[in-house]
């Protein structure tokens, strides 16, 4: 078979692989989630269809609840992720490059890394308050963890690796081995890490508004449960997995895209 | 053609090689600090740590590089080559002895202008996978380390002249992962050539290459030097590879090593296809490989002597090889 026919096939295999195959899984997903309900009519106040969380998502945007409910999770999420990456890559920076600090802070970063959020929320809400500043700093405590531990294990495998010698055979100084290797050969485990931390933060998220809220997803996932509005929790979660699933898959791009940078057969772009 | 001052004469194609360069003048680097060899090696002695104790590398080692020479380094693995070389570029120190390049340590990158310090060639390529080519070149161009300071278009022009040097020319964008061993090789060479240095130090470079590509490459490095006049230390475990380089070819003896015996190669630069494969270079092969059998051979004897005394002082049981067995 002629290079070119099969290069074809492999990269429509692919384009299958990654942009039919996922949407049509989920599709197929809820169509039997949809004809279990139809067939095995489960209790409402457990489970409910894919048709009904529809119906009552968007009777809940009509009503101008769950916009604003997205709006300020969206905020404490975006607000603690940030943070979270900001502060998780410069502590693993500093944990995968110099091996003292390692051994200084890592213990706490293992030992800290373990605690269930749960479990300090009700602290932290104490500590704070009810408002942002809380729930943004249990989104931190989440996101900040994976953040830390997959960058110190990039900066640690760059530093060891045989680009070091190259930099200090060049007589780089510690800045320019910082800026030229050791932050662009760990910007794949930085991606990787938050990744992981957006699982995490959302999680944080609802944790946070069990213990006291007034508006966000969590909050309506709380109430419906209050309420025994089932269709609502349902919308809260359905709702919190699309905002995960969206933000994993623009993280999975960036991912692919600095892999593809990294090893293309072609010209640089 | 400029080359940050410097007079060059651009690669021909590949194969057109022999033909005497204009710049055939091993002409001394630019900023040159002194008159004097620009590496002074005396007595130099290193170890490692090891759980067993020191383990004594380099046992006294004294080489002199001159201006524009070419020596090569060959000896048995393990005897402390590159060990040596690192010691050179300033990535391992001595513990005793004196290491000059230039009248300074190795490293001091103080005050140092282009032409006088030291250009590193590693075993693999080890070029940066998010850059491209021409970036990668440009590497120890952007440090402060490097003198003087080149804004961005005389770095992109340094660069793809050497890349038109090393027989590249037109792979600017490309990234290294496009690239064969064989090309990512002549890019590491590229961008240890782009700080100018006044000395070249070459750790088996095309060890990992096929027999047509390091031939190629060798012609590539010999023209290259040979162009811009740059010394160069070569460590490497092919003996042809050393005739065919070298001015003059250093034998290190066991570890730990020092320098038992230099061939002087006579034959002038640069050296073509012919000569890479002539009964010239096969007579200095010759010779250089008998003394470096010698010094194996006793590599060997010292390493079963180790052996057998690690036997005998745990009170194994198992036979000497040549022992018969009971």
């Amino acid at each position: 078979m002629p290079a070119s026919v099969e290069n074809g096939s492999v990269s429509s295999g692919r384009r299958v692989r990654r942009l039919v195959l996922p949407p049509l899984s989920i599709v197929c997903g809820l169509a039997l989630w949809q004809a279990a309900i139809s067939v095995l009519h489960p209790n409402k106040l457990a489970v409910v269809g894919p048709v009904e969380i529809a119906r009552d998502g968007r009777e809940l945007f009509r009503a101008g609840t769950l916009g604003p409910d997205i709006g300020t999770s969206l905020e404490q999420l975006f607000a603690g992720l940030a943070i979270a990456v900001v502060a998780g890559v410069l502590v693993g920076l500093l944990l995968g490059t110099s091996k003292w600090v390692a051994g200084a802070i890592g213990p706490w970063v293992t030992v800290l890394y373990t605690i269930p959020v749960i479990a300090v929320a009700p602290l932290v809400i104490v500590g704070l308050g009810l408002g942002d500043t809380a729930k943004i700093t249990i989104v931190v405590a989440s996101a900040f963890f994976p953040i830390v531990i997959s960058t110190q294990a990039g900066a640690a495998a760059v530093i060891d690796g045989g680009l070091r010698d190259v930099t200090r055979a060049f007589h780089a100084n510690s800045l320019e081995t910082l800026r030229y290797l050791t932050l662009p050969g760990t910007v794949p485990h930085i991606l990787t890490g938050i990744r992981l931390a957006i699982g995490r933060s959302l999680i944080a998220l609802v944790a946070a508004d069990l213990f006291g809220s007034t508006q966000g997803l969590g909050y309506l996932i709380i109430s419906g449960q209050q309420n025994l509005k089932t269709d609502d929790v349902y919308v809260g979660v359905v709702t919190l997995s699309l905002i995960g699933l969206l933000l994993t898959a623009v993280v999975g791009y960036a991912e692919r895209r600095v892999h593809g940078a990294r090893t293309a057969r072609g010209e640089a772009r | 053609m400029s080359f940050l001052g410097k007079s060059y004469q651009p690669s021909p194609p590949a194969e057109a090689e022999g033909t005497k360069s204009p710049a055939a003048d091993p002409s001394p680097n630019l900023s040159a600090e002194s008159d004097g060899p620009v590496i002074d090696v005396r007595a130099a002695r290193a170890h490692y740590p090891t759980s067993a104790g020191p383990l004594t590398v380099l046992g006294g080692v004294d080489l002199t590089v001159g201006r524009g020479e070419v020596v090569a380094v060959i000896g048995p693995s393990g005897c402390g080559k590159t060990t040596m070389l690192r010691a050179l570029q300033g990535l391992v120190r001595v513990d005793a002895g004196t290491i000059s390049v230039q009248g300074r340590a190795p490293g001091d990158r103080s005050g140092r202008g282009t032409g006088t310090g030291t250009g590193y060639v590693f075993q693999q390529p080890s070029l940066f996978p998010w850059w491209s080519v021409r970036k990668n070149i440009e590497f120890g161009l952007r440090l402060r380390a490097h003198r003087p300071r080149l804004d961005a278009a005389e770095r992109r022009e340094h660069a793809d002249r050497l890349l038109e040097l090393v027989g590249l020319a037109g792979f600017h964008d490309f990234r290294p992962a496009a690239l064969s061993g064989g090309m990512q090789q002549r890019v590491n060479l590229a961008r240890a050539l782009a700080v100018e240095p006044a000395v070249l130090l070459l750790d088996e470079p095309f060890s990992a290459v096929d027999t047509l590509t390091r031939e190629r490459l060798q012609r590539v490095l010999a023209r290259s030097l040979h162009a811009l006049g740059t010394a160069a230390v070569i460590v490497t475990h092919d003996i042809r590879e050393a005739v065919f380089l070298a001015d003059r070819v250093a034998v290190m003896s066991e570890r730990p090593g020092r320098i038992v015996e230099t061939f002087t190669v006579a034959r002038s630069h640069p050296r073509d296809e012919d000569y890479q494969h002539g009964e010239e270079l096969a007579a200095i092969s010759a010779r250089v490989y008998h003394r470096l059998r010698s010094s194996d051979e006793k590599a060997h004897a010292s390493e079963l002597t180790s052996a057998r005394e690690l036997v005998d002082f745990a009170g194994s049981p198992t036979p000497r090889r040549d022992e018969p067995h009971a």
